[in-house]
């Protein structure tokens, strides 16, 4: 019964940026980014989020910059939390 | 006209009169390497996500500034050899990208500092939520620990039936 990508179920999503009409991802809004990196701090795939493949784009530039100011982190360890 | 942003880490031991004459030495090299400084953002001091040269805070300053020819590479040259800085991320942006400077440097730098206490606040209650999933971790440990135990015994068991 169960799938075998049980874990990436995708839903019909709107993109969360093209319904508030943004037009480009800014690396210093490392707090509205933070919803698109798991705990780990990977980058989680646009089709689980429901963002549309251009402002992944975006998204997946912005978290690169944030991550090399020391915004965000480049990974987690889970065990050191 | 072409438009770039700086975003630099200062160290973090500096502060108020030192953290302007660097701001200010800033503004003084950017001109000479052929740019005009458009507006400047203190952030103040903040935690970074990771250690950066054995430091755990540093001061974020944003410096956005404009020019024809604008020698970047210099530029960045010179605050790669900087002591004082920890870090920096130097892009180009578009002309809507440019925030309008609401405060002087110095009622930025004075409000930032003042707030610093707070960040410490911030920093021993995170402690506090760090610890909680320490607590989660060992108990899972300890329950698979028991789960191992109590096979041993029917595993001897079954030994002994032979």
């Amino acid at each position: 019964m169960a799938g075998r990508n049980m874990k990436y179920v995708s839903s019909n999503k709107v993109c969360s940026f093209c319904e508030n009409a943004v037009k480009t991802v800014d690396y210093k809004d490392y707090k509205i980014l933070r919803k698109f990196i798991t705990e780990q701090g990977k980058i989680i795939p646009g089709f689980v989020t429901g963002v549309c493949s251009r402002h992944q784009r975006h998204l997946t530039r912005a978290i690169k910059r944030a991550r090399n100011i020391a915004l965000l982190s480049y990974s987690n360890d889970l065990r050191d939390l | 006209m072409k438009y770039y942003e700086t975003m630099v880490i200062i160290h973090p031991a500096l502060e108020q009169g030192r953290l302007k004459d660097n701001i200010v030495s800033f503004h003084a090299n950017i001109n000479k390497k052929g740019g005009e400084v458009v507006a400047t953002e203190v952030w103040g001091k903040k935690r970074l996500a990771y250690y950066v040269d054995k430091q755990k805070y540093g001061t974020y300053v944003l410096l956005q500034f404009s020019g024809e020819k604008v020698n970047i590479t210099e530029l960045n040259t010179d605050m790669e050899h900087n002591a004082n800085i920890l870090a920096y991320l130097t892009i180009k942006i578009d002309k809507d990208g440019i925030r309008e400077q609401e405060h002087d440097l110095d009622t930025q730098i004075a409000g930032r500092s003042s707030a610093t206490p707070k960040t410490e606040e911030s920093v021993d209650k995170s402690n506090k939520n760090a610890e909680t999933p320490k607590e989660v971790i060992n108990e899972e440990s300890s329950e698979e620990k028991e789960v191992v135990t109590e096979e041993k015994p029917e595993v001897k068991t079954t030994e002994e039936e032979k």
